[in-house]
């Protein structure tokens, strides 16, 4: 049931090597990378990049969840508790691309879900 | 020997200064959550041990950040490792939602825009945060869009006391800085009374802990208003209660320095010989009844001191003649302004006063505002000043 279960989550993302070994045995997990604003690593008490395990498609709203679920202090920062809206002066990018305005559930492209390449959380230039 | 501990809120984090009971020699330890906006720090006349913080950021919003060791190390309530009865962890210390439940929150969603149309009600900050007079763990949080809510887990979890919205709120309209519950007096003579003021909506009393407000306005008249004795509508800046007569309180309205001796009942102008009674400020002297403290400010235009000299203006009769407290600030081009969470007052016998400026410098005065001496500087704008007095 599992199985079928972590299948039916299957993106072209998660079609890769060991992962797919790891199908066998239970939901697919992947080693997602995420760069941090320095505000955010201050309150979550990180330095540099973190890891997050996120299981099934690797969507934004799946790397959020994690992170959130690792690091609560994270929770609200970037998307509103209730809404789950982003904030307006928060902004996502991957794979060079700003995927702030996709659809929180679309799955991240490959290189983000291997975690060959970090998704960027960033907090938008503002200011003068 | 006593101690004095001056929490800071500026623009870009916050700072502890601390003085033995001589306040001559002051150390400054800082900044904390550096590059945040820290509203308002404040400890629980309980536990002095125990401070809440307000952290926010126009990127990231709303942290709540609490201290159990007098403000050596910090946590988000529910951040670290506490876990829900679920066992997942919680991190909702900064999540403020407004009650609608038909039960207490009654549908209340909209209030007065500035084009005087209807605008949904949206959490931007808490502006000032009021712990218990009894219970370290509990304490109330001031907010904008303005609202009241409260914790009594230390901070974990916060939920509105939506009796105050209920109060005329879809009459409420935010001023030019918002529209911010930014003051919060708990009685100490009457429990369950609780003061709320909010700009630009008036002063609200509530006698049943903050189930039920009514606005408490009679005597305020704002000639900017339709109606200038409107009950919904006056800009009040800043409200204090008199610590020796607890039904006295004073206010400094947008203009006007106000004064009320039974609860709020009825208010009074006490603006007096002030060169201008406009400001943000207004605080009591500790133990002496009828000493109050405001820094006039030149207009809602201008928001800095008459001639560019830096006055605090004291008065030993409740207002009405008031005398300029001058030695040890400057005189003369000074333009910075003080905001209304920015002064207060410490409990040692020689009540010590303290402000600080949109400059970066914290006064401090330890014989009452005879005389002032900067503590600090150079920090960055000063947003909040409280004073814990520590045995």
């Amino acid at each position: 049931m599992l199985r079928l279960a972590a299948v039916g989550r299957l993106t072209p993302c998660t079609l890769n090597g060991l992962r797919l070994t790891r199908l066998l045995w239970g939901p697919v997990m992947s080693d997602v990378r995420v760069a941090l604003p320095f505000h955010l690593r201050t309150l979550a008490r990180i330095e540099g990049e973190l890891r997050v395990a996120v299981e099934g498609t690797v969507t934004l709203a799946a790397v959020l969840d994690a992170l959130e679920k690792n690091h609560p202090a994270l929770t609200g920062t970037m998307r509103d508790h209730v809404t789950r809206k982003r904030r307006p002066m928060v902004r996502f990018f991957a794979c060079e691309q700003d995927i702030s305005d996709e659809s929180p559930e679309a799955p991240l492209p490959p290189a983000i879900a291997t975690g060959a390449k970090p998704l960027y959380v960033i907090g938008a230039i503002a200011g003068g | 020997m006593s101690m004095v501990r001056v929490l800071v809120g500026t623009k870009k984090g916050g700072f502890i200064l601390t003085s033995d009971a001589t306040r001559k020699k002051w150390k400054v330890d800082g900044p904390l959550f550096a590059g945040w906006e820290i509203y308002h720090m404040k400890g629980s006349p309980v536990d002095p041990n125990r401070i809440y913080a307000s952290q926010s950021s126009g990127w990231f919003g709303q942290i709540m950040q609490r201290s159990s060791d007098g403000g050596k190390t910090w946590e988000t309530p529910g951040g670290g490792m506490q876990k829900s009865p679920h066992g997942f962890p919680m991190g909702e210390s900064n999540k403020f939602v407004y009650d609608s439940s038909p039960e207490t929150g009654r549908p209340i969603t909209t209030h007065l825009w500035y084009d005087n149309s209807q605008h949904p009600w949206e959490f931007k900050r808490v502006w000032h945060l009021e712990p218990s007079l009894t219970d370290p763990d509990m304490c109330y949080a001031g907010v904008e869009d303005a609202a009241l809510f409260e914790t009594t887990n230390g901070g974990v979890t916060w939920k509105e006391l939506a009796g105050l919205r209920g109060a005329k709120g879809e009459q409420w309209q935010p001023g030019a800085g918002g529209m911010g519950l930014h003051t919060i007096v708990l009685d100490p003579k009457h429990p369950g009374r609780i003061y709320a003021a909010i700009s630009a909506a008036g002063v609200f009393r509530s006698d049943d802990h903050g189930k039920t407000f009514r606005p408490v306005t009679r005597g305020l008249r704002s000639d900017f208003m339709p109606d200038p004795t409107a009950e919904i509508g006056h800009c009040v800046h800043r409200i204090a209660l008199d610590p020796v007569k607890p039904d006295t309180l004073y206010m400094q309205k947008h203009w006007d320095v106000m004064r009320t001796d039974d609860g709020a009942e009825q208010w009074r102008e006490v603006s007096g010989d002030l060169p201008t009674d406009f400001g943000f400020p207004i605080d009591v002297h500790a133990h002496q009844a009828e000493t109050v403290y405001v820094v006039p400010i030149t207009s809602d235009s201008l928001h800095y001191p008459p001639e560019g000299k830096l006055r605090v203006y004291r008065s030993k009769t409740g207002g009405g003649e008031w005398e300029a407290l001058t030695r040890g600030l400057p005189q003369q081009d000074c333009y910075v302004n003080v905001l209304r969470d920015a002064m207060a007052v410490d409990k040692l016998d020689k009540c010590g006063v303290y402000f600080g400026t949109t400059g970066g410098q914290v006064y401090g005065s330890a014989d009452s505002g005879d005389s002032w001496e900067p503590i600090v500087r150079d920090l960055p704008a000063v947003l909040s000043v409280e004073v814990q007095t520590l045995p």
